[in-house]
């Protein structure tokens, strides 16, 4: 017993470690299909950034309870056609709004697709973030509202926040929305340079993998839970990023209410 | 564009598995155990993944721990994801040469005398042995893994240190922090 030198282990090769990687893939993202199946009600919404004018597009639909069963808690491939449809959607329900609040037809700037989330066949589309004119719309099936089919909007302001340092983020927006009594939560902000994957753990303990792109991401789920932290990917491994949001507000239009314009980190 | 935890957890694997994976087979003395448990402990990780502790940015800790837990319990964790294990596919190209069937055989009985050596330190000593000596991690985050404070890792190690004053590995700057 006077030997404690490190037994050497064979390395296992890359093709043996891939295998095990994607099936840990699969295992996990099968795991969370299973569990996260539930019935909700849809939205969606037009966020302005750019610090001056925002506007909220919401499309709010009948409300049946499982308006939202096909909502992923992470993103998907988008269906051929989905993302321009939803695009299309989104600028008809600008243009067709009654809403005083509206800017007529598209606002100026926000004609650019800069990021794209896409759950099942719901589409959130962030247009000319970091512009005067930010516009966020989702849609999906079942979603109508008074001013156009699959889309409804209103216009927020918020300030521009912060950029955040290279390995956090920094949530802009939580916005609370509500359609037919079924309320639903959109988040939206910058993501900093080092950070290739986030997570939001939510206030009911679930969490919602986020899109990312463009230096921000963007996610949304039903219920009105909040983002209490962020689980971050970076070239030194996951890191747990507390998230405070110490702006909670109401407000709104339609059938869609607005109750918060927060923002985090 | 999607960057889902799924994925993220894909990449935490590629960064860690071959830590993990020398880890359980220096607790095992078996490699092909010692594959199946790394699958096993990622697949763990992602259940408790609200719990994540991170030892200077790294989760690399966190996970021997789970390692550790993984393997002291190893057969209630292999039924328990026996399934998933049995989804694995058969890697086509991972046919051993006569080669690598001797490699493998001559590493498992390095292995095995190793675990000889240290059998008689207490389950105490030998997990402190294993993370700081073999799997060369700073007394510090062998404290994350082990959920045990830095004060016992020194003092669990002295004691091994102690019962191997002869050798001179346990006395090198490796275990020397």
């Amino acid at each position: 017993m006077n030997d404690l030198e490190t037994p050497p282990v064979p390395t296992l090769s890359d093709f043996r470690l891939s295998t095990r990687q994607e099936h840990l893939v699969q295992e996990i993202a099968g795991r969370r299909r299973n569990r996260r199946r539930g019935g909700l009600a849809l939205a969606s919404g037009v966020l302005v950034a750019g610090g001056v004018t925002s506007v909220l597009l919401v499309l709010a639909g009948p409300g049946t309870a499982d308006a939202f069963a096909a909502w992923t808690p992470s993103p998907t491939t988008p269906a051929p056609g989905q993302v321009s449809s939803a695009e299309a959607a989104c600028e008809a329900g600008v243009t067709a709004s009654p809403s005083d609040k509206m800017s007529p037809g598209l606002p100026g700037g926000a004609t650019q697709v800069w990021l794209v989330d896409t759950r099942g066949p719901f589409t959130l589309v962030l247009f000319g973030a970091n512009t005067s004119t930010t516009l966020l719309c989702v849609s999906g099936p079942s979603i109508n509202s008074s001013a156009q089919a699959n889309s409804q909007m209103m216009e927020i302001g918020s300030p521009q926040p912060a950029l955040p340092e290279a390995s956090q983020i920094a949530v802009n927006r939580l916005l609370a929305e509500s359609a037919d009594g079924q309320a639903y939560t959109i988040a939206e902000g910058l993501v900093g340079s080092g950070v290739t994957a986030a997570t939001l753990v939510l206030s009911d303990g679930s969490d919602v993998a986020t899109t990312t792109g463009n230096g921000l991401f963007l996610a949304w789920w039903p219920g009105s839970a909040v983002v209490t932290s962020a689980t971050l990917t970076t070239a030194a491994g996951m890191t747990t990023q507390p998230i405070s949001l110490p702006m909670l507000g109401t407000g709104g239009s339609g059938n869609s209410v607005k109750r918060n314009v927060g923002t985090g980190q | 564009m999607a960057g889902s935890e799924p994925e993220a957890f894909g990449e935490l694997f590629k960064r860690h598995s071959r830590s993990v994976y020398a880890y359980c087979a220096r607790r095992t003395g078996n490699l092909d155990l010692a594959e199946d448990l790394t699958s096993v402990v990622f697949m763990e990780a992602f259940r408790r993944r609200r719990k994540l502790r991170l030892s200077n940015t790294s989760a690399l800790p966190w996970l021997i721990g789970m390692a550790n837990n993984v393997v002291r319990n190893a057969d209630r964790s292999l039924r328990r994801y026996r399934s998933a294990l049995d989804r694995i596919p058969v890697p086509a190209s991972g046919a051993s040469s006569e080669e690598d069937t001797i490699s493998r055989l001559e590493a498992q009985e390095a292995l095995a005398r190793s675990l000889k050596a240290i059998s008689a330190l207490t389950q105490g000593e030998k997990e402190v042995v294993l993370l700081v000596v073999w799997s060369e991690l700073t007394y510090s985050d062998a404290a994350t893994a082990l959920d045990i404070p830095v004060g016992t890792v020194r003092s669990r190690l002295a004691s091994a240190r102690a019962k191997f004053k002869d050798s001179a590995p346990v006395t090198s700057t490796t275990i020397t922090q």
